[in-house]
């Protein structure tokens, strides 16, 4: 995802870590204590030009519950950036979510991330970014600041969308956020698995609302989701990004038909993240 | 990945349920592409981009290349060539991938698609998304032009890191001269047929510029293969908006973390955005 210019601003992508050794391939952010961040980890010491983010995600652990935050700013003074990016994920050692952050970076920053997981022992998400060259970014589409909504610090967990009981049918609308708190202009979003080790093959389609309980607005329609029984693993990850602006103090909800009804199955976790 | 700096009004998934995914079937011999089905049957608005998901497959180990078109049955024009999908093991994440296509389609209009696989009649599942975009002051992209697939083995332009660990290999062309100026570009990565693979990890180079004189516009793009998969993740790149003029060649070259004679082998196949 990612919003700017279609032509003629971006001219170079350059990855970190770019060297070959055992630490070369990617950068570990461990967290120790359950659903609370660990230390922050430096990702890139200093960018070097303006530029987005695209961040190749490598999970280690399985079937754990992770977020993590991507952060700006010398060492022992960082400033979320990117907060709560879920990841629910029963992987094999592979990079398999790659998403780019529609938030301009400066040049000369320092890009660093941490992480909270579901259990107190030390468990690693690990990172590859590339940084993305624009040379006329700063316009006025540019984007500066982001937000999670649906997030659940004290849990790692996003919203929990249940498709209801009928299969193929749309289930009632779940609500994210009563109210955005700040104009957004537009948003993207991640989906979780909740560590469930045995789902079963079926697909969903996501829908995305905006306006009061009874008065809802659908803004996505349809978003494609599938299940695969082995290896028990909900994909897309993510969305694209989604231009659509969002006035502050506005409603957002989310619901979903499957083509299960099985009762753990069907559900799966939702968390927006509104860019601004 | 979406990229314009206007604003989306609305988007839209087809088909939606109770189906969720049109499947694809690949000609019954291999290597040959079957017939066109219809993703969507006319579009409700008109779109200033879309995008098509593959939910499903059916056959492991068999490479897919495959098509977008639009028109009316019997009629098809195709607008974009020889997607490529990789198919790996039973472990190969469904859905992983979405391809994104800053293309406009007017309302009104049919969408379909069809394939060829490495494997006689493989299918593949596909849902489509359409975004309402409003594009300013902008020139919307009408092309898609694709370089380096290999449509008699359904496959791409082998990349070989060499026989040395985590060292950059030669340069490998993909097209001698691009045919159009491109705002932006994306790329696919095959398997090479290879689908017993080691685990290893990839650093991947673009580059433009004559031989022995390539400019890397992108660096050290991480690549990873492992052996229950059997295929090299990621499969499809983002957009990448980075314009280049006809003309132009365009190569790649790799690091490979391990030196096996055919498992630090894989394909690209490069789509430029005119």
């Amino acid at each position: 995802m990612g919003d700017w210019p279609l032509h003629g601003y971006c001219s170079r992508i350059k990855h970190y870590p770019d060297g070959f050794g055992s630490g070369d391939i990617k950068i570990s952010v461990d967290c120790t204590t359950a659903h609370e961040k660990g230390s922050w980890i430096e990702l890139v010491a200093s960018t070097d030009f303006d530029c987005f983010l695209f961040v190749q995600v490598y999970v280690v652990f399985s079937s754990l519950l992770f977020f993590f935050d991507i952060g700006v700013g010398a060492a022992e003074s960082e400033v979320v950036l990117f907060p709560n990016l879920m990841v629910q994920d029963k992987t094999f050692f592979m990079v398999n979510d790659e998403f780019i952050l529609p938030v301009l970076i400066p040049a000369g920053t320092r890009i660093s991330a941490r992480s909270q997981c579901n259990v107190t022992a030390s468990r690693t998400i690990s990172l590859n970014v590339g940084l993305i060259e624009g040379k006329n970014f700063k316009t006025p589409f540019s984007y500066a600041h982001c937000d999670a909504y649906g997030a659940d610090e004290t849990d790692t967990t996003g919203v929990e969308i249940d498709p209801g009981a009928s299969a193929d049918t749309k289930g009632a609308w779940i609500e994210i956020t009563g109210s955005t708190t700040e104009d957004l202009k537009g948003f993207f979003f991640r989906i979780g698995d909740k560590v469930n080790t045995a789902l079963t093959t079926c697909y969903w389609n996501l829908d995305v609302a905006i306006g009061a309980a009874e008065s809802e607005v659908i803004i996505v329609e349809n978003w494609g989701q599938t299940a695969c029984g082995t290896p028990d693993r909900i994909t897309p990850l993510h969305s694209p990004f989604f231009g659509i602006p969002i006035p502050a103090g506005t409603r957002i909800s989310a619901r979903a038909a499957c083509s299960t009804t099985s009762a753990a199955d069907r559900l799966f976790d939702f968390v927006l993240y509104g860019v601004r | 990945m979406f990229f314009s700096i206007g604003n989306i009004a609305r988007h839209k998934g087809y088909p939606g349920p109770p189906d969720y995914a049109t499947t694809v079937t690949a000609a019954g011999s291999a290597d040959a592409k079957g017939a066109w089905a219809e993703l969507v049957a006319s579009t409700d608005f008109e779109a200033g981009a879309f995008s098509i998901e593959v939910l499903h497959w059916s056959q492991a180990d068999s490479d897919i290349l495959w098509d977008v078109g639009i028109g009316a049955a019997e009629s098809e024009v195709s607008i974009v060539d020889n997607l490529i999908y990789a198919v790996g093991k039973t472990y190969d994440y469904r859905g992983v991938q979405i391809y994104h296509f800053p293309l406009p389609i007017p309302a009104g209009t049919r969408i379909s698609a069809r394939c060829q696989a490495e494997v006689a009649s493989s299918t593949i599942g596909l849902a489509t998304q359409i975004y309402d975009v409003t594009y300013y002051s902008q020139r919307p992209p009408g092309r898609i032009t694709t370089y380096g697939a290999n449509t008699d083995d359904t496959d791409g332009v082998v990349i070989d890191p060499g026989a040395v660990a985590n060292t950059k290999g030669a340069w490998i062309e993909i097209t001698s001269s691009l045919t159009h100026d491109i705002q932006g570009f994306m790329w696919g990565i095959t398997s090479n047929q290879n689908h017993a693979r080691a685990t290893y990890t990839f650093k991947l180079d673009i580059g433009i510029g004559a031989a022995e004189s390539e400019v890397v516009i992108v660096s050290n793009h991480l690549l990873t293969s492992y052996t229950i998969i059997d295929v090299v993740f990621c499969k499809f790149s983002p957009y990448i908006p980075i314009s280049i003029p006809a003309g132009t060649r365009i190569s790649a070259r790799a690091a490979c973390s391990g030196i096996d004679a055919s498992d630090r082998l894989f394909g690209i196949i490069f789509y430029g955005i005119s």
